[in-house]
Parts: structure tokens; C-alpha cells; sequence
């Protein structure tokens, strides 16, 4: 039998596509993830700012003096929510659009990390709804 | 390109610029033309503009009692915050309906040709509310403004993110650092300075210079450099101040603090057309002297 060569194993190896772990419903900058979220986890008690990472990514702004966190979001209550990740490099300037944005979310904290209160809010609508 | 067209939309601001500008285009159509833009009449916001700023002052916010935290759970990520999350702003833009109108610029020659659109007149309402905070986190102040102007990369409509409030916040605190030299004395609102290496003095206009006024104070001096940098320059009774020395076409006087750092400033007060003579420097020389050797002024 004939031996494959190792040099063309390793080169397919190198070559190979890793998948990247990335948070269900989290999209990059501009992109639409495939399974959008739902927020009901956040009204379960004792939700940290660890959960709240692990499931909905980095936040687009953190007040940190305040233990604010803000996430922007795609999508609406009945089909789920797209988290649109905050841009980097230089998209970092164009953060200030709310193009494409649907609802802010707001998550405060105590000085444990755990959550105290969240609010939804509408960006294009007249008024602004808390939860 | 783009200066021309804001020389442009400035005139047509007054009724008879726009009649004359309509006859110069008339006089050469081949080189500007103006369009109506038609926009439904309900306008509405644009994309990338969020909507959720209140027309009034909101209920929810009172003064003294609000916390930063209450503000934000209530409209959101603001678009702008200031330093220490200070202020923060929120801002509404609504495109204005019906026809709205723009002039084109075209020139050139064959194989080259440049040219633009520009908006006229005003075409945003711009909404923009600000929330100050005290050193408690908790509201100071609520100011609500609405504005119509014509693009929001231009200067008339107010800043989403609040770069005029930076720019203000910066200014107060370089007040702020230059009132510590003591009560204003005379204030140069042109001046080239010119830092030299130690022991030695530059006298040039090369390199470093201010960029605005050179203001005398009590108990020293201060200027902002081009790059906005402010710098303060106290003196003691070992100043030692000296001058006037010219160097190419101006008369400089110069300063050499204990360290043996060397100083130069040149002024050009307002009143003084052209190059200043030596009297000016040897006026400012007199000035700084005066003022190290006041009683109590080091």
C-alpha cells in the first residue's frame, strides 16, 4: 500500500477551516447570526454578568461606574433577537449609527455582578418601553 | 470642491444671494445646476437615527434626584458621553418633507472632470436632549433643542456624539488650569513661542507656536500650541526675563525659568498691522518684569 505523504497531511491540516465558538444569535458587525435569541433567561433570578456574557457576547457599551451594560439588538420579541456586536478597528467610528437596530438593551448591575433590572427599549419608536 | 459648495449654500441662505445665483447659473450652465429633491411630505426619520427622544423634558428625569443609571434604563445607550460620563447626549434626525433642493457643481475638460452635489437650505430637524450629571451621578440639568439644518457632517446641526460639548468641556478646563497663574493681565490674541533646549533659546517661528491668544497672567503665562495642547509657564523671582533679541524679522522676549529652560515669545497685538517692532516686545518684556517683581507675585 502506498503511504500518503506526511508533508500533504499536515498541509491539510494547516489548511482545514476550525470552527470559531461563537455565541448562538450573536452577529458580527453587519452580519445576521443563525439562531436568534430569546431574552426570557433574564428574568430568571440570579443572572450574572458571566451569563449574560456567555450568552449575548461582548456589550456594545458599558457604563462601568454605573453597572450599566448596553447591547443593541435586530429582531422583535416574537421571532427573537440578533445581537449586533460593536464594531472594531476602524468600523469603531461608525458605532454611532442605529441603522439596521431595532431595540437597545439595558442591563444594570450591583457591585456582585448580579442583575438588578433590564429594560428594552425601542430605538424608532415614539417612546421608550421598560420591562 | 467641497469648500466651494459651502461658500455656495452660505449665500443662497439670503433670498437675493439666491436670485444671483440662480442668473450666474443661467450666465454658465455648463457649470452648475440646482435640482429639486422631492421627499414625501411626511418626511420622516432617518435610518440611522434612533427616534426615542422626547419632544419636552420627560417626567421621568428630575433634577437632584435621577441617577445616571435611571437615565440610561430609561432612553438607552446615548449617542455621545462626555468625560467621566458627565453629560450624555441623545439625538433625533427627522428628514424635513416636500421638495427639498440641491446644486451641482460640474468642471473640467475632456479626460478630466470633477464635480458635486450639494444640499440647500435645511433639510434635518435635528432634536438633540442633554443630560448633565453632578459628581454624584445624579442629574444636574436636562436642556432639550431642536434645530433645523441641512447635514449632519456640516457644522449646522448639533453634534449627535456631542463634539461641541467636548470641545466646550475642554475649553473650561483649560480656563480652569491657566486661572491658577493668577488674575489675567493682558491678553495677545496673536503670538508665535518658541521653546528652546536647555541653556539656549530658540527665537524661531519654526516648530512650535500658539495657536491662539498668549495670555498674561499674575504669576505666568499661557498659550495653546497648534495641536490644542495647552502650556503653562509660572514664573518665581529666579525668572529671569530678557529681550527684546531679534531673530530673522521679529523681536522676541525670552524667558529662562531656574531649569535653565529657555522660552521665546513673540506677540502681535491687534492693533498692529503687518510685523510688530521692537516697541511691542520691549512693551511685553516690561509687562513680565513688572510682574515677577510685584510684592507677593511669586
Amino acid at each position: 500500500m502506498r503511504r500518503f505523504p506526511i508533508a500533504v497531511v499536515v498541509l491539510a491540516l494547516a489548511l482545514a477551516p476550525l470552527p470559531w465558538p461563537r455565541a448562538p444569535g450573536v452577529a458580527r458587525a453587519g452580519e445576521s447570526a443563525s439562531a436568534p435569541l430569546r431574552l426570557d433567561f433574564l428574568d430568571e433570578p440570579g443572572i450574572t454578568q458571566v451569563d449574560v456574557s456567555a450568552r449575548l457576547g461582548q456589550a456594545h457599551a458599558a457604563f462601568i461606574r454605573d453597572g450599566v451594560w448596553a447591547y443593541r439588538l435586530r429582531g422583535n420579541a416574537t421571532n427573537g433577537w440578533i445581537v449586533i456586536a460593536r464594531p472594531s478597528g476602524k468600523h469603531a467610528a461608525t458605532g454611532e449609527s442605529w441603522k439596521g437596530v431595532d431595540a437597545d438593551l439595558m442591563l444594570q448591575f450591583d457591585e456582585h455582578g448580579l442583575l438588578l433590572r433590564h429594560a428594552l427599549l425601542p430605538v424608532h419608536a415614539a417612546g421608550a418601553t421598560g420591562q | 470642491m467641497r469648500a466651494s459648495l459651502q461658500w455656495m449654500r452660505a449665500l443662497l441662505n439670503a433670498t437675493m444671494a439666491r436670485h444671483a445665483i440662480a442668473w450666474l447659473c443661467l450666465a454658465t450652465l455648463a457649470a452648475c445646476v440646482i435640482l429639486p429633491v422631492p421627499i414625501p411630505q411626511a418626511g420622516g426619520p432617518t435610518e440611522a437615527s434612533r427616534t426615542n427622544v422626547p419632544l419636552e423634558s420627560p417626567d421621568g428625569i428630575v433634577r437632584g434626584q435621577t441617577t445616571r443609571a435611571d437615565v440610561l434604563m430609561q432612553f438607552g445607550e446615548p449617542d455621545g458621553r462626555g468625560s467621566d460620563d458627565q453629560w450624555f447626549t441623545y439625538e433625533s434626525q427627522v428628514r424635513r418633507g416636500g421638495v427639498r433642493w440641491a446644486i451641482c457643481v460640474a468642471a473640467g475638460g475632456p479626460g478630466a472632470a470633477v464635480g458635486g452635489c450639494g444640499k440647500v437650505g435645511h433639510w434635518l430637524a435635528v432634536r438633540r436632549m442633554v443630560v448633565r450629571f453632578d459628581a454624584t451621578g445624579t442629574v444636574a440639568d436636562v436642556s432639550l433643542d431642536s434645530v433645523d439644518c441641512s447635514s449632519v457632517d456640516d457644522t449646522d446641526c448639533p453634534s449627535s456624539r456631542g463634539g461641541d460639548l467636548q470641545q466646550a468641556d475642554r475649553e473650561t478646563l483649560a480656563r480652569q488650569q491657566a486661572e491658577t497663574l493668577g488674575p489675567l493681565q493682558a491678553s495677545y490674541p496673536s503670538a508665535f513661542v518658541s521653546v528652546g533646549a536647555k541653556g539656549m533659546c530658540h527665537r524661531s517661528t519654526e516648530g512650535s507656536a500658539a495657536r491662539g491668544a498668549l495670555e498674561v497672567r499674575s504669576h505666568g503665562l499661557d498659550w495653546q500650541d497648534w495641536q490644542g495642547q495647552q502650556h503653562l509657564l509660572a514664573w518665581d523671582a529666579d525668572t529671569a526675563i530678557e529681550g527684546p533679541a531679534k531673530s530673522v524679522f521679529f523681536w522676541w522676549v525670552d524667558v529662562r525659568t531656574r531649569d535653565g529652560a529657555c522660552t521665546s515669545f513673540t506677540v502681535h497685538p491687534k492693533d498692529v498691522h503687518g510685523i510688530p517692532g521692537k516697541s511691542v516686545a520691549s512693551e511685553l518684556r516690561d509687562l513680565l518684569l513688572r510682574l515677577r517683581d510685584a510684592p507677593g507675585a511669586t
